[in-house]
């Protein structure tokens, strides 16, 4: 039978949410080739995953034995492409994340597939995988069609939703670990600390640019932020001004980001900002400016001084919260 | 050390992108065109490597014949020598990266630098497959690194938090922003990389796995709502949070 492989990803001893997302993508195509789901846990296996991706639709789980205590996609490309050969899936779905991109990159190399990036929609016609993705920081959309097998796609966390369907008892199916060649080693890593969620993963972002004016003003940023549960996130002249690290930057040369919301707080609306903000479903903009750029793209609007909106903003979700 | 950057040319961030009529390519006629903002980091950061060790800074593209600007705007930064694969085909990142790693592979190398993605396609792939071609080790999306003894020290971000890692040379990085600050190339540099030769070669029997079929613009937003003005409009907000997005 044929199959789609989801590479699933880990945090501290978790599936990543974007795993979740994916076997959503590869239920809907293996329904369309028909395929069976194929989940795949590495390098390390996980304990009492097996039921959970059996509930997102998953008909088998695959995992290494032996495999090394690291949670890094980026050393599974040999072990990996072991697991194509014996499958020949049609596809296979990886995080587009840095460590899955990574991947990707080496998978498709070692095996020739076709392989494209940052997907937003997937579906089989006439035996062959054809994904839309964008092109020139979302200016352009691009209709491909991805032929041999198998293909190899990323998509970035947040672009679908994960779904949940009948539960099923996967069958588990134990490869042996190949080690990594020529692989870099991980020598340090560091917890952002702060407990916001990850830029490229969160719902919800409330972000500041040049309009914040300082440092110590993005302090209402972060109140608005940790009032919704939501990740910070800067404009390129907030980053440059230092007022915020360059992790935190939006945009053409920082994160592309798909929250659910973003609200841009003093934030002018750039093509280059644009660039990292297209796939969010819903745009807020808060300026003073009414004829700021912001204003012509954004899905929502505010006129006015950041400095009372935002606090105001902050007062009633809290209260809202509050009463809950 | 025997340094090798990547460099593409892409259309200007500012640049109004138009179809070409048959919706399967960009109109490149006009199209203002520069070298990918990551590369320059990439090219900065070769630069400052031959400085602090000694050796040389090849760069080398695929694309179109005026695609050798980027390749002068590389030298007149600093770079000793170039190269150009031409092609007037729009290629996917394995078709690129295959072109790019023959020439490399017999040029020879220490590290290969390239950008994090290249801003037209974005594949942000082209890295990781040319050091599994290559056989060396990669790591991506770098915005420290250091050189000490044969081996490469490099930090990134990643999906909650910050990692360092290591890795003996001959390896693959790809520049992230943070790397450094890219020179502006000098008067005199520009000169001169106007009047340099590019040695170039022509590929044949290009065919790749990837097919565009089309070509769209994005659906357009439907327009700015504007909720109203100042604080008496954050009401409002909240509805559209609550109700419409979900998110309260
Ligand atoms: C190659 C390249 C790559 C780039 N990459 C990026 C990128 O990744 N990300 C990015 O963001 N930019 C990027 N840029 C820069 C981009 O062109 C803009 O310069 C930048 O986005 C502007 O940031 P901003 O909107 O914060 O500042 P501005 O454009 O200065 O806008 C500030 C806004 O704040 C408003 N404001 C001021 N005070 C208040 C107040 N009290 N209340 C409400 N509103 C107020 C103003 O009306 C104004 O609209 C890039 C540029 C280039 C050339
Ligand atoms: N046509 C090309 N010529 C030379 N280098 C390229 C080309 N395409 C991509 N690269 C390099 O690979 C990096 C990543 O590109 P990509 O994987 O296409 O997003 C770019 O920043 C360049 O350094």
């Amino acid at each position: 039978m044929e199959s789609v492989l989801v590479v699933t990803e880990q945090f501290e001893g978790n599936l990543r949410r974007v795993s979740y997302e994916l076997l959503g993508v590869a239920r809907k195509l293996a329904e369309a080739i028909p395929a069976e789901v194929v989940a795949l846990v590495g390098p390390r296996a996980l304990q009492n995953v097996v039921p959970e991706l059996g509930s997102y639709g998953a008909h088998k789980v695959v995992q290494f034995a032996g495999a090394p205590e690291s949670e890094s996609l980026a050393m599974m490309a040999e072990a990996l492409a072991q697991v194509l050969g014996e499958l020949r899936p049609a596809c296979v779905l990886v995080p587009g994340t840095v460590r899955g991109q990574e991947l990707a990159g080496r998978l498709a190399a070692r095996t020739g597939s076709p392989a494209a990036s940052g997907v937003l929609d997937v579906s089989y016609r006439d035996g062959a995988l054809v994904v839309c993705r964008p092109l020139y920081g979302g200016k352009v959309l691009a209709t491909v069609k991805l032929h041999g097998k198998p293909a190899i796609l990323t998509a970035r966390p947040n672009t679908f939703a994960p779904a949940e369907g009948e539960p099923r008892s996967p069958e588990v199916v134990t490869f042996p670990w190949v080690s990594p060649a020529r692989q870099a080693e991980v020598v340090e890593f560091r917890k952002t600390e702060g407990g916001r969620p990850e830029l490229t993963e969160a719902d919800v972002i409330v972000a500041g640019g040049r309009g914040v004016g300082g440092a110590e003003n993005f302090r209402v940023i972060e109140e608005l932020a940790d009032a919704l549960g939501a990740a910070v996130g800067a404009s390129r002249a907030a980053v440059d001004a230092g007022w915020r690290p360059q992790s935190e930057q939006v945009g053409q040369t920082g994160k592309v980001v798909s929250p659910r919301l973003y609200i841009a707080c003093g934030i002018s609306g750039s093509v280059q900002h644009w660039a990292g903000i297209s796939s969010a479903k819903c745009v807020v903009g808060i300026n003073k400016d009414p004829q700021a750029p912001i204003f012509s793209r954004a899905d929502y609007g505010i006129v006015g001084d950041l400095f009372e909106i935002v606090p105001e903003l902050t007062r009633q979700i809290r209260s809202l919260k509050g009463r809950d | 050390m025997n340094l090798v950057v990547a460099i593409k040319q892409v259309p200007d961030t500012e640049a109004m992108i138009r179809l070409s009529p048959d919706r399967r390519d960009v109109d490149r006629d006009g199209l203002s065109m520069i070298l990918n903002p990551y590369d320059e980091f990439a090219v900065e950061e070769a630069l400052r490597l031959r400085e602090a060790h000694g050796g040389s800074v090849w760069v080398v593209t695929v694309g179109p014949a005026d695609a050798a600007d980027v390749l002068r705007t590389a030298i007149a930064m600093g770079a000793d020598d170039a190269f150009h694969i031409v092609t007037e085909q729009a290629l996917d990142a394995l078709t690129t990266a295959r072109l790019l790693a023959e020439p490399i592979r017999a040029h020879g190398f220490d590290l290969i630098l390239t950008g994090r993605e290249a801003i037209d396609d974005g594949y942000a792939l082209v890295a990781p497959m040319l050091a599994e071609m290559l056989n060396v080790p990669v790591i991506t999306l770098v915005s420290s690194l250091r050189v000490e003894g044969g081996r490469l020290t490099a930090e990134r971000d990643v999906e909650g938090g910050r990692e360092t890692l290591r890795c003996p040379l001959p390896a693959v990085v790809s520049a992230q922003k943070g790397l450094n600050e890219p020179r502006y190339p000098s008067l005199k540099g520009k000169m001169m990389a106007k009047k340099r030769e590019i040695p170039m070669a022509v590929p044949d029997g290009l065919s790749s796995k990837v097919e565009v079929e089309q070509l769209a613009y994005p659906p357009a937003r439907s327009g700015t709502k504007i909720l109203g003005e100042g604080v008496r409009a954050v009401p409002e907000l909240l509805r559209v949070m609550r109700d419409e997005l979900k998110i309260l």
